[in-house]
């Protein structure tokens, strides 16, 4: 079941390899709380972004998804581990040294009312980045770029003079496009691009960012708790549970057969436009909260809600195995003899 | 297509506007910034605004009031003194013969200069000091907040007094006094400012795109700052005011013939049953100083801050 015909999507073996992060943990120590405790929000992560491909990162809301896209993006400094950037690791640059990365990797942010400088104008918002450039062009250069990218997500150049508070959700999301691309980046890491938009934007905003993918050849990692939105535009999809990685898998085998319990259960909460199928199929509704990522459980994680728990859960940490495209940290999955049929 | 419509009752807030519907996508208003919807709001305000012309008015005389004067700060008229409000003397005379009204306006610079110094200190040392501590936070902030506490604790009178029999008397030494104390509480309003807006996602954006953390303290956190800032500071100039009154009341203030309105108060108390108009002029002064800035900073609060005021 597992090794079956390999998918023709695209594969990270297939393509140089842009991000590589290994092992990579950030850990936050909480101040003020007795006994001095430490918040394990990203908990030795391990995975590979492909030049070009579109990387989903699902999870539930405090699982260490945008942790994680902070430290790779170097507005964290990682407890331990590395992220290799092109070839360089990054994990630990000064932050002389990572103005080369603030070139080649941008982000998009969440909430489009907060991450527009309300006291600066449209123009002056665009033009910051290419003003911070190493390689600064003169004003008048900078001016007609700044125009250019307004026209490239769609916005009239006229309106550069505007403050953000004149534009809506929408229009401000563009806006935050349109500054991550200023500088010609190769990555944008795009942290909950539309999740903050109104359901009637939200597929404006989701094609535009593929047509700059397409017309840029753009390297994307999206971070979503909107799955059929992920599966739309990724090729793969890592899952996140309280700071680990549960499954990677290329999008369209991970909404086949999902392997992980967990993924199981975040999948049959989508519900699906047609009565027939909706009324025939079961849905796995997870018990409790997410564990508090201060006292994550022992063994796996996941054990504390998961509907096929065993002895073995509490005892070992399931390691993220390999069964080719498809990666997954469980001990009921595998070719053991605790493999159970999906 | 054309077919006249019937005019529709006339509201003020409204005006119909000659458009068809092929251009209804161009309606815009016209760029407003931060500071015109800000003064559209205070010139609502008619307290503030009639504030603001008594504060305009006061320092329109004080600048060139004393040039037009007749007589000068220190001239004295010993056959005239102690005479009521007259037309050759609009606010009386004091003990000495000297022209109260002109008097009143060497006053009304020294106070006014006060006023505006301790706020431009404010400005100068509060507003950094707090953005600094604020946004590096941890120990550099607990260090900066503890000189801050301990400037605080030091008794403001007892300090003045010491200040004044070790370096003398005189604007120049009250100006000192007042400086070292008064960025304190414009440093503790903008750290607590900073500590909330550095939060903000636009401080993340500006990270990612390489600003440097000096940038971002002055061109992102300080601008969203200066509503709170031109508040306090607005607030501290009648403070000021009145600590140098009060200096110059108990003595410790400007020396004589040099008039500030606390010394004028002080020189007319004694002779408050024969001449009661030489202590009234520069107490009124004081008051309606003091009084139009609190309510120009009362107004400034509800128009920089929309959100608070309603």
């Amino acid at each position: 079941m597992i090794e079956q015909a390999p998918d023709t999507s695209l594969r990270p073996q297939d393509t140089d390899t842009v991000i590589q992060v290994k092992d990579l943990k950030k850990h936050f120590s909480m101040r003020g709380m007795r006994g001095g405790k430490v918040l394990r929000a990203v908990d030795g992560v391990s995975f590979t972004v492909g030049r070009g491909e579109t990387l989903g990162i699902v999870g539930e809301s405090g699982c260490g998804k945008t942790t994680l896209a902070r430290t790779i993006i170097r507005l964290y400094r990682p407890t331990a581990g590395g992220i290799l950037f092109e070839g360089r690791d990054i994990s630990h640059s000064s932050e002389k040294d990572l103005r080369w990365v603030r070139q080649r990797m941008q982000m998009i942010f969440q909430d489009p009312y907060a991450s527009l400088n309300p006291r600066m104008t449209v123009g002056d918002i665009i033009d910051e980045p290419l003003s911070l450039s190493a390689d600064r062009l003169p004003v008048k250069e900078r001016r007609e770029r700044v125009n250019e990218l307004l026209r490239m997500v769609g916005l009239d150049p006229g309106h550069r003079n505007r403050y953000p508070h004149e534009f809506s959700g929408g229009q401000r999301q563009r806006i935050g496009i349109a500054r991550a691309l200023a500088v010609n980046p190769s990555v944008i890491i795009a942290d909950e691009p539309v999740s903050a938009l109104d359901v009637s934007i939200r597929a404006q905003i989701i094609n535009l960012l593929e047509e700059l993918q397409e017309s840029l050849g753009l390297t994307y990692m999206v971070i979503a708790h909107d799955l059929s939105m992920v599966k739309h535009i990724s090729d793969r999809v890592v899952v996140m549970y309280l700071g680990k990685i549960v499954e990677i898998a290329s999008a369209s085998e991970l909404y086949e057969n999902p392997l992980h319990p967990y993924t199981q259960a975040l999948l049959s909460a989508i519900p699906i436009p047609d009565p027939a199928v909706e009324r025939r199929r079961q849905r796995i509704v997870l018990e409790g909260d997410v564990p508090s990522p201060t006292d994550p459980p022992s063994g796996c994680r996941f054990r504390t809600r998961c509907v096929k728990v065993r002895e073995v859960c509490k005892k070992a940490e399931p390691a993220l195995v390999e069964f080719g495209t498809h990666s997954v940290a469980c001990h009921l999955v595998g070719p053991g003899p605790l493999s159970s049929s999906a | 297509m054309s077919t006249p419509v019937a005019p529709a009752p006339v509201d003020p807030m409204f005006e119909p506007t000659e458009v068809t519907i092929d251009q209804a996508g161009e309606i815009v208003r016209p760029p407003t910034t931060y500071w015109k919807d800000a003064w559209e709001r205070l010139k609502r305000n008619r307290v503030a605004i009639a504030s603001l012309v008594v504060i305009l008015i006061i320092c329109v005389a004080a600048i060139i009031g004393p040039a037009h004067s007749p007589y000068t700060y220190d001239q004295q008229d010993l056959v005239m003194n102690n005479k009521p409000p007259s037309a050759a003397h609009w606010f009386g005379t004091d003990n000495l013969g000297r022209d109260l009204f002109t008097r009143v306006l060497w006053g009304a610079r020294i106070s006014m200069t006060v006023g505006v110094l301790a706020s431009l200190i404010a400005l100068g040392i509060g507003v950094p000091y707090g953005a600094i501590s604020g946004y590096f936070g941890g120990h550099v902030d607990e260090i900066m907040m503890r000189i801050v506490e301990i400037l605080y604790g030091l008794p403001f009178q007892l300090y003045v007094i010491l200040l004044m029999v070790v370096l003398g008397a005189g604007l120049q030494n009250v100006l000192i006094a007042i400086g070292i104390v008064y960025w304190l509480d414009m440093a503790r309003i903008v750290r607590g400012e900073v500590l909330s807006l550095k939060e903000r996602e636009y401080v993340l954006a500006a990270k990612t795109v390489g600003a440097s953390t000096w940038s971002i303290i002055f061109r992102h956190l300080i601008p969203n700052a200066m509503g709170p800032i031109i508040v306090t500071m607005t607030l501290m100039i009648p403070q000021a005011i009145f600590t140098e009154a009060f200096l110059s009341f108990i003595g410790l203030g400007v020396a004589a013939p040099m008039a500030s309105w606390g010394a004028l108060a002080s020189d007319g108390y004694p002779a408050i049953r024969v001449a009661p108009w030489a202590l009234l002029f520069p107490a009124a002064a004081i008051s309606i100083t003091m009084m139009a800035f609190n309510f120009l900073g009362d107004g400034l609060r509800d128009a920089l801050d929309p959100w608070l005021h309603r």
